[in-house]
């Protein structure tokens, strides 16, 4: 990005150089937060495998590799490896996002330079802001169809993903704790409606109709 | 720059920090807000969607308009827009203006619900409303209203049973999906939804609310709150937006399966007007609405672009077929002070000239 023009007044081009900077230095936290979970992820998965006892080295790395899950623990290895790829992927989504973000900003502060190189007077800090915000939708407008919605999409897909993998873990976790799980209601609940519909067909009717007493409210 | 307007400018910038610590201090003595205050009463609930009717504030003067008038919101957000204060609420002008208001409230889904499908809302849900009005008001049939999401709903339900409605209105409501200017289908193409619904079981409402954000995203994520230091000294300006703000960020989970019918087959598919759609066993057929259709839209619309709504035109059966464009956005179309001077004096001014007197039913 190129510096201000000369002609920029200097609290602008101030202003101008204080957005970029802090564009360029934000970050959404994706290398912290890899950096974090490849260390956890497999020593967790070892406690998990292990009922909380010290096996976990070759299990960790088992976990954390590449290869195909073998043996007795092959089924909670498969589920971490799924994990791990998954966060992966959401670590790379993540980062592309964060660059279609800074690239759209960055060139959102292009548009505000060159907008003042014409002859558009700025005699205040809300006048500045306010121009500022035109460029910036004007620029996401142009990225929006194309190149932010596939980076946008690619996230929320991987976010998904890794989410799915977390369920299963966790599922993991509460069926060794006797505890219910979202599957276990999610079958419920479909033969609940199971019922419902064969209870209506036998009623000879359709919707489910109930009628209570009417309740005036003055207000919300 | 001389060291004189140097300063001018710190002094500004200071003045214009100041002005948005005064605004925070000025919201925090707003208060509570009262939200939805028609009168109304339930008269018929069923799991979580609940049925209710309005009562004019005042008496009104104006000649009774005899069909009742059912309002179909979109589960997306909460009806209450349409009665969000006083002197902005459709509903209130409706009534004043000589109508029988009724509404559906979806109510908010929960885990219980994430298997009802699009035809549950449709054929259950809104025919049991529709009954419930007509069996109220001893009318055979009821002016159906759609809004947005509620006017697609309103649309198959009209295909469906025709004979329940004497006349039909959509508000803001998206018919052909896949317009070249509509980013929401754009955004979207490329999401998983079968593996979203898988995960989630219901999309969180926060999660359709950050991206109607980023659809504007320095404007409603910033500029909108800058905003605010125009009003520092208007309480009711203040109130007016803490009102607005509580709408925008009430939104419900929508019902997964249903949010994955809805995405799949009207939105990427645009079977609605590809004529493929089937709720069930039952095809929709647009042209099966043969009753008078009002369309009203609003050509700023960033949310539902006018081309999406202007299609229906092409599609209904009916001869009778009008339309209204508001030369506002999506929330405005409800709330500015042009939308109460016009679109309920239009839609009245509309049904009016169409209604006739209904057919008397005992009451069940």
């Amino acid at each position: 990005m190129s510096d201000p023009s000369p002609t920029t007044p200097d609290w602008i081009a101030a202003w101008i150089n204080e957005q970029r900077e802090r564009v360029e230095k934000s970050t959404l936290g994706v290398d912290s937060l890899s950096a974090w979970f490849q260390k956890a992820a497999p020593e967790a998965a070892a406690g998990e495998a292990a009922g909380g006892s010290e096996v976990p080295g070759a299990f960790a790395s088992l976990a954390g590799a590449s290869v195909p899950p073998l043996g007795w623990l092959r089924e909670h290895l498969e589920l971490w490896q799924e994990l791990i790829k998954a966060h992966g992927a959401y670590a790379e989504a993540l980062a592309e996002f964060d660059r279609v973000l800074k690239r759209i900003q960055i060139d959102a502060l292009q548009h505000l330079q060159r907008q003042l190189q014409t002859e558009r007077r700025i005699d205040n800090p809300r006048q500045l802001y306010d121009l500022w915000i035109e460029c910036g939708e004007e620029v996401f407008a142009r990225a929006a169809p194309n190149e932010f919605a596939a980076a946008q999409a690619r996230l929320a897909n991987a976010q998904v993903a890794l989410r799915s993998r977390q369920q299963k873990i966790v599922e993991t976790f509460c069926r060794q704790l006797d505890l219910p799980t979202r599957s276990e209601v999610n079958t419920l609940n479909r033969q609940i409606r199971e019922l419902r519909a064969a209870v209506e067909g036998l009623q000879g009717r359709a919707p489910t109709r109930s009628r209570r007493k009417s309740v005036r409210t003055k207000s919300a | 720059m001389s060291e004189a307007s140097q300063s001018e400018q710190q002094r500004e910038m200071q003045r214009f920090w100041e002005r948005g610590a005064h605004t925070l201090q000025a919201l925090s003595k707003v208060g509570a807000t009262a939200i939805g205050t028609t009168p109304k009463e339930v008269i018929f609930q069923t799991d979580k969607i609940v049925l209710y009717r309005y009562f004019a504030a005042d008496a009104t003067q104006a000649p009774r308009v005899r069909t009742p008038l059912l309002i179909c919101y979109a589960m997306i957000n909460r009806p209450y827009m349409l009665d969000l204060q006083p002197d902005r609420s459709l509903i209130r002008s409706l009534l004043s203006r000589g109508l029988d208001v009724y509404l559906i409230d979806w109510g908010y889904p929960d885990g219980a619900d994430r298997f009802l499908e699009l035809r549950d809302f449709v054929q259950r849900y809104l025919h049991a409303c529709v009954e419930q009005v007509c069996a109220h008001a001893a009318s055979d049939q009821v002016t159906l209203l759609g809004v947005c999401q509620g006017g697609t709903l309103s649309l198959m339900y009209a295909a469906s049973y025709p004979e329940r409605i004497r006349n039909l209105i959509t508000m803001v409501t998206p018919v052909d999906f896949r317009t070249s200017d509509n980013l929401l289908t754009k955004w979207s193409e490329g999401i998983d939804v079968d593996a979203l619904v898988e995960t989630y079981g219901n999309v969180p409402g926060e999660m359709l609310n950050a991206a109607f954000l980023a659809l504007m995203p320095y404007r409603l994520l910033s500029q909108k709150y800058m905003s605010l230091m125009d009003h520092l000294d208007d309480p009711q300006a203040l109130e007016n937006f803490l009102r607005m703000e509580k709408w925008i960020f009430d939104s419900p989970d929508q019902p997964g399966e249903m949010f994955r019918q809805f995405l799949t087959w009207c939105v990427k598919e645009n079977r609605l007007i590809a004529g493929t759609l089937r709720l069930g066993e039952a095809p929709i057929d647009l042209r099966r609405i043969t009753m008078p259709v009002f369309n009203v839209y609003a050509l700023k619309d960033h949310l539902v672009p006018p081309s999406a709504s202007r299609a229906l035109a092409r599609y209904v059966g009916t001869q009778d077929y009008s339309s209204y464009e508001f030369p506002g956005g999506h929330i405005g179309i409800y709330v500015s002070g042009a939308a109460q001077r016009e679109v309920p004096m239009r839609i009245v001014e509309w049904l009016r000239v169409r209604d006739r007197k209904a057919t008397a039913r005992p009451q069940l």
